[in-house]
């Protein structure tokens, strides 16, 4: 037998016991999975196609007449009085400032 | 396509490849599990199964290896009796001379001696021109020939 023909006499090959269960099934779940993020996309998908045109989104422009948005017809807050955090400044005032003073 | 029909044709030679370029055998099954996943999700259109496959999977296994930092490639020392059947000390022979051999060289004779692919094929699996693959078939022949005769 000449060199060319030995190697025609063989070829590559290995026992694969029990591996055809796994690959098939691992190869069933990825398709599955695959399945269910297609029917999920296509569901948002139609939800966004129905909801834009019929403009649901939450309205967050001010109530006609207020100026201060919705948020200010909350019940207990009709007359809260808004003060900026910082506007007044306790430096600004001497007698405030002796309290820091260091003792002599 | 039909992935268990192409599995159950193609999983002992591709394993066995698989297993000769991540030299660990449960590296090379995961490997495989891959390769079939993505088959599965991409659903490819193949025109000729043995290379695409053969390409495929070298990828896939190469990827592997060097995930765990291994230097892939070698030695293919899993041969098997053909439809002519070798005898196991032939086979012992011919697996022994073949490991004298470096990795790419071996890997060509395997491709186009032993699995029977053309040198354009086993260019395209192992992704080298034509020219290198069929010089190295020759280097090897030429090797093989001093160590087991003509």
């Amino acid at each position: 037998m000449n060199l060319e023909d030995k190697l025609k006499s063989v070829r590559l090959g290995v026992a694969t016991d029990g591996l055809r269960d796994r690959v098939l099934r691992a190869t069933g779940a990825a398709r599955f999975e695959r399945r269910v993020w297609d029917w999920t996309a296509a569901a948002a998908a139609a939800i966004l196609v129905v909801a834009i045109p019929l403009n649901l989104a939450p309205n967050t422009d001010p109530e006609p007449g207020t100026e201060r948005g919705p948020e200010a017809n909350l019940p207990g807050l009709e007359d809260a009085v808004v003060i900026p955090r910082y506007s007044v400044d306790p430096y600004a005032d001497p007698a405030q400032r002796r309290d820091f003073e260091v003792p002599q | 396509m039909d992935l268990a029909a192409l599995y159950d044709e193609w999983v002992s030679c591709l394993l066995a490849y698989m297993i000769s370029i991540t030299r660990d055998r449960h590296l090379a099954e995961d490997a495989l599990q891959n390769l079939f996943m993505k088959l599965a999700l991409s659903q490819p259109e193949i025109r000729n199964p043995s290379v695409y496959l053969f390409r495929a999977a070298r990828r896939e296994a190469i990827r592997s290896a060097r995930r765990r930092r291994m230097e892939p490639i070698g030695p293919f020392e899993f041969l098997i009796p053909a439809a002519t059947p070798a005898t196991p000390g032939e086979i012992a022979d011919l697996t022994s001379a073949l490991g004298s051999l470096p990795p790419e060289q071996q890997e060509v004779v395997i491709l186009h001696g032993i699995e029977g692919f053309t040198f354009k094929e086993a260019g395209e699996i192992v992704g080298a021109p034509l020219e290198t693959v069929a010089s190295r078939y020759r280097y090897a022949i030429d090797k093989l020939r001093g160590i087991l005769g003509p």
